[in-house]
């Protein structure tokens, strides 16, 4: 048995290292290099300062007052334009992200009382940066609106100590858990590690597993996968499982340095999960190397499987908002699971049932692959058509 | 020339993979990547409400709460029941009502509603505290009016409430749909990594079978005949996925369907032109799946429609310039999503064009060292 597990370590090794090397670059190196992209891009963390074009047509001292305090909100950059016409253009090429157009008589109104009014656009097209523009917004006359409804209140002989119990007597207070910052990366950054990992493991291993059927190179393994079918799969599958695993905590521990990621729970939990999403991620590519026998055929299978596969996590969209057939599917990929175990682990630090949960859920799911697919794969290994010539 | 894409067309539809890739990745992509965002935005998410006051004004707040559709509030006997439901993700926000909440409004005590929200799910988060504000906020407002009303406000009390008024115009996606965000950019994207694989598949297979073109033809027309037969693939991609699905979807936008054609073509021309530059690195039939898959999502992401270009590293703003996904994806959501015109896109037009130059060059170059191998 130990004889078994060396010899074929060995001779993957040699594949990915000698026989292989663009095979050992795109396991080892390429990953980081993909990942270290994907991080890069979200860097910035806090989606702050968004371009706004302001149109001020009052010019007086209210709409200044307005043009401080949008300048003052860390969502928002106002940029000034001297024409609504001229803000609409900067938004349509992109310039901008949204145009606040203050009337003419807006300071009229606001001292009459009849109502002062700003018109807004929003570009919603992009949903993030609007999200948060609107919020900007929200906050700057939210607070205007209940300084000027003060001023009223005391024209209408209300006492300023009672101020508040008219202007809003109810108050929300707002406790903001686990991500109070807002910070992208946490979520962003560490929801796309399995969705990186999950095609990179699958690839990997169906071209390790059927390079050998396509270049006839099954010969050597044959007697091994006659004798024991499920060790031999499994010593091949745990050398990448093992390789993966060993990239999967760089990566993680990387950005969790990085970028000052919390762990408010366990790292070993978070390790654990590592761990049972890389061996059903690699199970499943085991799986479709023992249904396909075709390694361009099984790599097509591996981008259909794993390359929209980052859609159903529940990163971008919740899953609980999903139809009840992708909710099914999201379920049976491993990144929706390890995604759950990083906001469980690592944002909440609560909820280590719901963790070990997903976790056996991975290692069961991906037992059952394993032993359908080395049941399908030794049944290839052992046909003398991909033996190839005898040495 | 018409003879030689004939040619090349047959020998491509006469290829198991390259069938399955062309024309099964865009129909398969076209149903499978849209479907989670069906509903299109995030609604009836789990909301718990501890209400220990019961009177009127707190039931009218939870009944406030129940007309939002956004959330889907549940009733929680106690704040520690509904922290619990909130550690299991049964719940993403707690409301929490003070027991003396309606006798302190009454008493003219500012009342604080309790509002604990899960931010480790940013859509949960942004949907439920809107939603929970929102219905707040409607409740407070009625209680202004109402004292307003009792100094003598009457009438101009809804004006002393709010003495500005502000009308946001949500633009382009006006109902915050997730498939209109997201979709029409993977569309480009699907196009871009499937185009390159595909040229690239065939690049190595012609490698591994070390074919030969015949002396007749030459090099400048193996390239105008490789660009035209690729062109009429980007042609069906671009019906199917930018006029049928498009359509079939309802997205929002789509009507400068002429001018969208002709900046998708010069895109067309820059990423067939970067297919075969890089697919004469491609020495095997299946590396190009291998290399070119992983690059999906840090293009996509790098396309700048969901995470803004300002806020990238500028190593990043240059390096996305350089790939004809950029202009595709920006160009797709700037002409035909939001409807701007050609001329407001025109820094996108130019570099895409220079790109199609570009890799036009770098591919004709490729072809000529090849030559005659196949490629």
């Amino acid at each position: 048995m130990k004889n078994l597990w060396r010899r074929i370590i060995r001779r993957e090794g040699a594949f990915l290292f000698k026989r292989k090397k663009s095979c050992g670059f795109f396991m080892f190196v390429y990953p980081f290099i993909i990942m270290g992209l994907i991080l890069a891009i979200f860097s910035g963390k806090v989606l702050d300062k968004i371009p706004l074009g302001v149109v001020d047509n009052s010019s007086g001292y209210y709409s200044r007052e307005l043009m401080r305090t949008l300048k003052s909100n860390r969502f928002l950059s106002p940029r000034p334009f001297a024409t609504v016409a001229a803000a609409r253009k900067a938004l349509d090429q992109g310039r901008i992200y949204g145009v606040v157009a203050v009337d003419e008589s807006y300071d009229k109104d606001l001292l009459k009382n009849t109502g002062a009014n700003i018109n807004a656009w929003i570009n919603n097209e992009y949903l993030l940066v609007g999200g948060n523009l609107t919020k900007g917004l929200n906050a700057v006359i939210g607070a205007l609106q209940a300084k000027y409804q003060r001023r009223n209140l005391a024209a209408l002989g209300v006492p300023s100590s009672m101020g508040d119990s008219f202007a809003s007597p109810l108050q929300v207070s707002e406790n903001i858990l686990y991500n109070p910052g807002m910070n992208y990366i946490y979520f962003l950054g560490l929801g796309l590690l399995p969705a990186v990992l999950q095609l990179f493991v699958c690839i990997s291993v169906c071209y390790s597993l059927l390079w050998d059927i396509k270049t006839y190179h099954a010969r050597r393994l044959r007697r091994v996968f006659e004798d024991r079918p499920y060790g031999a799969s499994a010593a091949r599958i745990t050398f990448y499982a093992v390789g993966y695993f060993a990239v999967f905590a760089i990566m993680l521990v990387g950005i969790i340095a990085l970028f000052q990621v919390p762990v408010e729970g366990s790292l070993f939990r978070v390790m654990c999960g590592g761990a049972a999403f890389v061996f059903m991620t690699a199970s499943t590519g085991l799986l479709f190397a023992g249904f396909t026998n075709n390694l361009r055929f099984c790599l097509s299978i591996c981008a259909i499987y794993a390359a929209p596969a980052f859609a159903f996590y529940g990163v971008s969209f919740p899953v609980q908002s999903m139809p009840i057939l992708a909710r099914a599917w999201a379920e049976f990929l491993p990144g929706t699971h390890l995604n759950r175990i990083f906001v469980n682990e690592l944002l909440r630090g609560v909820n280590a049932a719901g963790t070990w949960h997903d976790i056996l859920f991975m290692t069961a799911v991906g037992t059952v692959c394993f032993v359908l697919g080395a049941k399908g794969y030794s049944r290839w290994v052992k046909q003398n058509k991909y033996l190839g010539p005898k040495l | 020339m018409i003879e030689f894409i004939l040619r090349e067309l047959k020998a491509l539809l006469k290829d198991g993979g390259f069938i399955l890739l062309a024309f099964g990745g865009p129909l398969f992509y076209s149903f499978f990547y849209p479907f989670p965002y069906a509903r299109e935005v995030a609604r009836q998410i789990p909301v718990a409400v501890v209400d220990q006051d019961n009177s009127a004004l707190s039931r009218q707040l939870v009944r406030m709460m129940r007309a939002e559709e956004e959330i889907d509030p549940v009733a929680y006997s106690s704040l520690s029941e509904a922290k619990k439901a909130l550690d299991r993700r049964e719940v993403f926000a707690v409301v929490s009502l003070d027991e003396d909440f309606e006798r302190d409004i009454l008493k003219q005590v500012p009342k604080q509603v309790h509002i604990y929200t899960d931010a480790s799910y940013p859509v949960y988060y942004k949907q439920a505290t809107t939603a929970l504000q929102k219905a707040i906020k409607t409740v407070s407002a009625g209680v202004e009016i109402k004292k307003l009303q009792s100094l003598g406000a009457s009438k101009a009390a809804p004006l002393l409430r709010s003495p500005i008024k502000m009308n946001i115009v949500n633009l382009y996606n006006p109902s915050g749909s997730y498939s209109n965000y997201v979709v029409p950019a993977v569309f480009v994207a699907l196009v871009h990594q499937i185009m390159l694989i595909v040229i690239g598949l065939r690049a190595g297979t012609m490698y591994e079978q070390k074919k030969e073109y015949s002396k007749r033809l030459k090099p400048f027309g193996i390239w105008l005949g490789k660009m035209l037969s690729m062109l009429l693939f980007m042609g069906g991609y671009f019906v199917y996925l930018f006029i049928i699905m498009y359509r079939l979807y309802g997205f929002s936008g789509g009507e400068r369907l002429f001018e969208w054609f002709l900046f998708y073509m010069i895109f067309s021309v820059a990423t067939i032109g970067l297919g075969l530059t890089i697919g004469g690195l491609f020495k095997e039939r299946e590396t190009p799946i291998v290399f070119i898959v992983v690059t999906s999502l840090p293009l996509l992401f790098m396309s700048g429609i969901i995470w803004p270009v300002w806020k990238m590293p500028l190593a990043i703003q240059v390096f996305r310039l350089c790939v004809p996904i950029t202009y595709g994806i920006n160009g797709a959501v700037r002409l035909f999503v939001m409807n701007v015109s050609l001329g407001d896109i025109l820094p996108y037009v130019c570099g895409c064009s220079v790109l199609a130059i570009l890799f036009g060059f770098t591919s004709y170059l490729t072809i000529k060292k090849r030559y005659p191998l196949e490629i």
